[in-house]
């Protein structure tokens, strides 16, 4: 009775939901998956009890709670909405990147951010390069440059006019090569949570995402 | 005047309640860091250790280390910790291939003026002005970059030969999550994450559902309050055996029911039991998980 | 982030299809779209409505400048009740509580006018269930002697919550599909 003590009041203590000891906002700190036990045990070995040779008794599955490695509320709201998921945004931005234009697989690829925090910018661009890196394709850490002037013009230009503009600007002086492709990632709107991607190449740019 | 008076009086009112919740998040910021840097070093030891099963030079190539930085929303303690570590572990395994150079011209922030306008930038962002300074040739800078992207801390590295192209010849991403323990990996004596898991899953496993340990216990005890305290008790010895119960997978749950005895002759003699239900709540014990994720490319210099 | 209060649709013509399936019966299907309906005219979207594949019975005006369609199903990804628990909770006459429990997700796709994906999500929910007057004592003492009031579970918290967090997450999505149909208008144009 007292080895059995522990499977009966296991269950409660472990379940992330609000309840007993956890509110609503504790409970949004953990991101919980619905698995098998077979992936349980590749996710997890030796926390979850095998399927048996003769198989279980009843069907079993797994709910895989893990807690987030920083609590809500230490960041920005949006920061946070952005830096979740940025690995697979940046496999996605570099993906489009590499499908879109494979005529651009043999140039050199440069990375833009254009995102109101500068520490989350380059988070983005460092995994936007790893990411190209990744899907086989040639990153340099080269940085266009434009000069003051353009620069200047440039920031009071709306959006659709601003990105093609300083693309045909970093052709025209030189910061991007004939073999150069530059790929830009740009939050249009402070309100959203997408991370849109632009290709400027040969003076010309379109947008990939 | 009244209204800038209570104006005044609001807004130093606000104040106190804005320096609470920031003294509340820095508490909390710094608490995630104590928490989060076993987890790191464990990335930097896979990586180091990857580094070494798969070299990315042929020769002992001198390399920068650039630039190091940590989850949005920490400060640079974690940050030196990270240093520190990296150069730790790198300089006990050398054959990387790697060998850390200092160079402070590379992180330090440059100001090149010419004809075509002035730019502001670290050294190793300009690696013509680099070799002005009269830095050798030949270099490469090491980039780290870790960050928790939501129940997984991620990290990045890349390697950028500081030539006037800064071209990437090698990049590596690795991943984890909260419930994989630190596996505090020996840096003279680096192993696989599968290997340092299996062999802690062997001790845990190993070990059986029932278990009748002996022990032997030192305990001091404190002196009581009060001004007829006396002297300090002397250290007693405890032997103490039982049964530990775990039928849980991987000792998760254990109960156990001890019995212990202690004597000191002609002066006392003790008598304890105790019956227990412990839950192993911390990440080491709560079993582990395959190696890090990751994904490594290198690109031609 | 957006504001789910605030008019962030207006110049955006909405159609939302709720599909009826395993999870959803028609009705709630239907009570689903009337629900989000309500949700994207508040912030000043005009909403059209249908289940299924349905032509609207009302069209949307054609020159609201974003035309998106929402289509909204739901499946359940698993539900389990654990017998040891209902065993000790039947042998106790429930005061071991026995649980239910059960995971749903609702998917969601964005497309514009021409049917381009634009966005799409897969929220995804779990709702636990303890059955017992051992549940019952412990969570009402819990709820008046020990918890704050807005963080009480009553019968009706879990929906409440699911519906507040469904709603944000909708209304965040549909404003993304909105920046992107946006940017996406003048490379269309242009062919």
């Amino acid at each position: 009775m007292f080895g059995l003590l522990p499977l009966l009041l296991a269950l409660p203590f472990v379940m992330p939901q609000p309840g007993s000891w956890r509110d609503r906002d504790d409970a949004h700190n953990y991101t919980c998956t619905l698995m098998t036990v077979e992936q349980a045990q590749l996710a997890r070995p030796g926390a979850v009890r095998p399927v048996g040779p003769r198989g279980d008794l009843y069907a079993r599955d797994v709910v895989l709670c893990q807690e987030r490695m920083l609590p809500l509320g230490l960041r920005l709201d949006a920061d946070e909405a952005i830096l979740s998921t940025l690995d697979a945004r940046v496999k996605e931005l570099a993906g489009a990147a590499r499908s879109r234009r494979p005529d651009l697989a043999g140039a050199t690829w440069l990375v833009e951010v254009y995102y109101p925090s500068p520490a989350v910018s380059a988070k983005i661009g460092f995994a936007t390069k790893n990411a190209l890196m990744a899907s086989g394709l040639a990153v340099s850490d080269r940085a266009p440059t434009l000069a003051a002037g353009d620069v200047q013009v440039i920031t009071r230009m709306p959006p659709s006019e601003a990105y093609p503009t300083a693309c045909r600007r970093y052709t025209d002086n030189g910061s991007l090569g004939p073999n150069d492709a530059l790929l830009a990632v740009v939050l249009l709107d402070r309100q959203e949570t997408a991370l849109h991607a632009g290709l400027c190449a040969a003076g010309s740019w379109t947008w990939l995402r | 005047m009244t209204a800038w008076l209570l104006g005044l009086g609001l807004a130093y009112a606000a104040d106190p309640a804005e320096e609470a919740q920031r003294a509340q998040l820095e508490r909390a910021r710094a608490q995630v860091a104590d928490q989060v840097h076993l987890a790191v070093f464990d990335l930097l030891d896979e990586l180091v250790y990857r580094l070494r099963q798969e070299p990315v030079f042929a020769e002992p190539t001198p390399v920068v280390l650039a630039g190091v930085s940590v989850p949005v929303g920490l400060g640079t303690g974690l940050q030196a910790l990270m240093e520190n570590h990296l150069a730790g572990v790198m300089l006990a395994n050398p054959e990387t291939n790697l060998r850390l150079v200092h160079c402070p011209q590379c992180t330090a922030v440059v100001v090149r003026s010419s004809a075509k306008g002035t730019v502001v930038s670290r050294g190793v962002d300009d690696p013509a002005l680099l070799a002005d300074l009269g830095v050798e040739a030949g270099r490469h800078a090491l980039f780290i970059d870790v960050e928790a992207e939501g129940a997984f801390l991620v990290l990045r590295a890349r390697l950028t030969e500081l030539s006037v192209e800064l071209p990437i010849v090698w990049s590596h991403t690795l991943s984890t999550s909260t419930a994989t323990p630190a596996l505090l990996r020996d840096a003279t004596a680096l192993k696989s994450a599968e290997e340092a898991r299996d062999e802690y899953l062997d001790v845990l496993n190993g070990q059986g559902a029932v278990v009748i340990p002996a022990r032997v216990n030192v305990r001091t005890y404190a002196l009581p309050e009060g001004d007829n305290a006396g002297t300090a008790p002397p250290p007693f010895i405890w032997l103490q055996t039982g049964v530990e119960l775990s039928p849980t997978v991987a000792r998760r749950w254990t109960s156990s029911m001890m019995l212990g005895y202690a004597l000191i002759p002609q002066a006392y003699q003790g008598l304890m039991a105790q019956a227990r239900i412990s839950l192993a709540s911390s990440p080491a014990r709560r079993g582990a998980s395959p190696a890090p994720t990751s994904t490594s490319s290198a690109g031609s210099p | 982030m957006v504001n789910p209060d605030a008019q962030n649709l207006v110049g955006v013509a909405l159609t939302v299809r709720c599909f009826p399936g395993d999870l959803l019966s028609v009705s709630e299907a239907g009570s689903l779209c009337s629900k989000v309906g309500a949700l994207f005219e508040q912030q000043g979207a005009q909403v059209g409505l249908t289940l299924g594949a349905q032509p609207l019975a009302e069209p949307l005006p054609a020159d609201v400048p974003t035309q998106l369609t929402v289509e909204l199903r739901a499946r359940e990804l698993s539900a389990s009740s654990d017998p040891l628990r209902w065993s000790a909770c039947f042998v106790s006459y429930s005061l071991i509580p026995a649980v239910t429990e059960a995971s749903f997700a609702q998917e969601v796709v964005v497309r514009d006018a021409d049917g381009f994906l634009l966005a799409e999500a897969s929220l995804q929910g779990r709702i636990v269930r303890y059955v017992g007057l051992g549940a019952w004592v412990g969570n009402t003492t819990m709820n008046y002697l020990v918890r704050e009031e807005e963080d009480r579970i009553l019968p009706e918290t879990a929906s409440e919550h699911l519906s507040d967090d469904l709603y944000r997450q909708l209304s965040q999505l549909v404003y993304n599909a909105k920046v992107q149909s946006e940017l996406l208008r003048p490379a269309k144009a242009a062919r």
